[in-house]
């Protein structure tokens, strides 16, 4: 199973990986972008079994990434990982096609209880 | 205390709790407007509804131990940037985690840090809403909330007009 974890900072994509692990995942393959266009270069060459995407990016942020990628006619699962998450934002990802929001600060029972369901174990 | 400040004081004690996993004890009663600013200041912005910043100002060495606990490495293999990264994230939490203090319709803009700020403890001059000091071991840090300066045009307070560019 891989894993493309989209996040402007590196402290925060290092946290992801190591979250994934803890939350069950060790033997999965992570690839990371600092941002949308990245993750748009990126998904040229991999086919990850979940996107786990920031919000607020410079360059391209998230929702702006989803919305492309829905354009394109890519059907990636897609959730964001992000500080925020007003009910403006929850409508908002969902009506773009995400799967979840998970909330930093997150632990590893929320990335197990929160992916479960959708990539299993 | 008011409002603000026990929500900066508990969404500070669980983003430390659970990213950083480190013990917390605070707030340590400051005065608003403490006078001790120390050298690393990472912010950042909202925009929209309400204008304003969230800043942590922290020690070089507390940033460093940060970081090193966020990229689980050695804190003298660190780079400054990776330092600032660390510290960027973690104010970028705390901001996003505040942001239900606001009304709808508020946006986060990206985090930023300096070094040596002249401002002291806030980027912005404006509202002081909140300030909270904590201690970590033996260093303490501290989180302001601050409202943009509103301009007055002769007809009432107007909020001040600031982009919501990054």
């Amino acid at each position: 199973m891989q894993f493309l974890i989209v996040d402007d900072s590196k402290a925060m994509r290092m946290i992801v990986r190591r979250t994934l692990r803890q939350a069950g995942f060790e033997s999965c393959e992570a690839v990371e972008a600092a941002n949308g266009m990245e993750a748009l270069k990126v998904l040229e060459t991999a086919a990850p079994d979940l996107i786990l995407c920031d919000w607020n990016m410079p360059e391209m942020s998230g929702l702006e990434l989803l919305k492309e990628l829905q354009n394109g006619g890519n059907r990636y699962k897609f959730g964001f990982v992000t500080s925020e998450s007003t009910p403006e934002m929850l409508g908002a990802a969902k009506d773009a096609g995400a799967l979840f929001i998970i909330t930093k600060p997150f632990t590893p029972e929320k990335f197990q209880e929160t992916l479960q369901g959708v990539v299993g174990t | 205390m008011s409002v603000e400040t026990d929500m900066v004081t508990a969404v500070v004690q669980e983003v430390w709790g659970s990213m950083l996993g480190s013990g917390l004890d605070g707030p340590r009663g400051e005065s608003p407007r403490s006078t001790e600013i120390r050298p690393l200041l990472g912010y950042v912005r909202l925009c929209g509804a309400w204008h304003g910043t969230v800043s942590l100002n922290c020690s070089r060495e507390l940033a460093r131990s940060l970081a090193a606990h966020m990229f689980d490495s050695d804190p003298d293999s660190l780079t400054k940037e990776e330092v600032h990264d660390a510290l960027g994230e973690v104010v970028n939490i705390i901001g996003g985690n505040l942001k239900h203090l606001f009304p709808p319709n508020c946006r986060l803009l990206l985090p930023a840090v300096e070094e040596d700020p002249d401002g002291g403890s806030a980027p912005i001059a404006g509202r002081l809403v909140a300030e909270v000091g904590f201690t970590c071991g033996n260093e303490t840090f501290q989180v302001t909330l601050v409202e943009a300066q509103r301009e007055t045009d002769g007809h009432g307070s107007e909020p001040r007009s600031e982009t919501c560019n990054s």
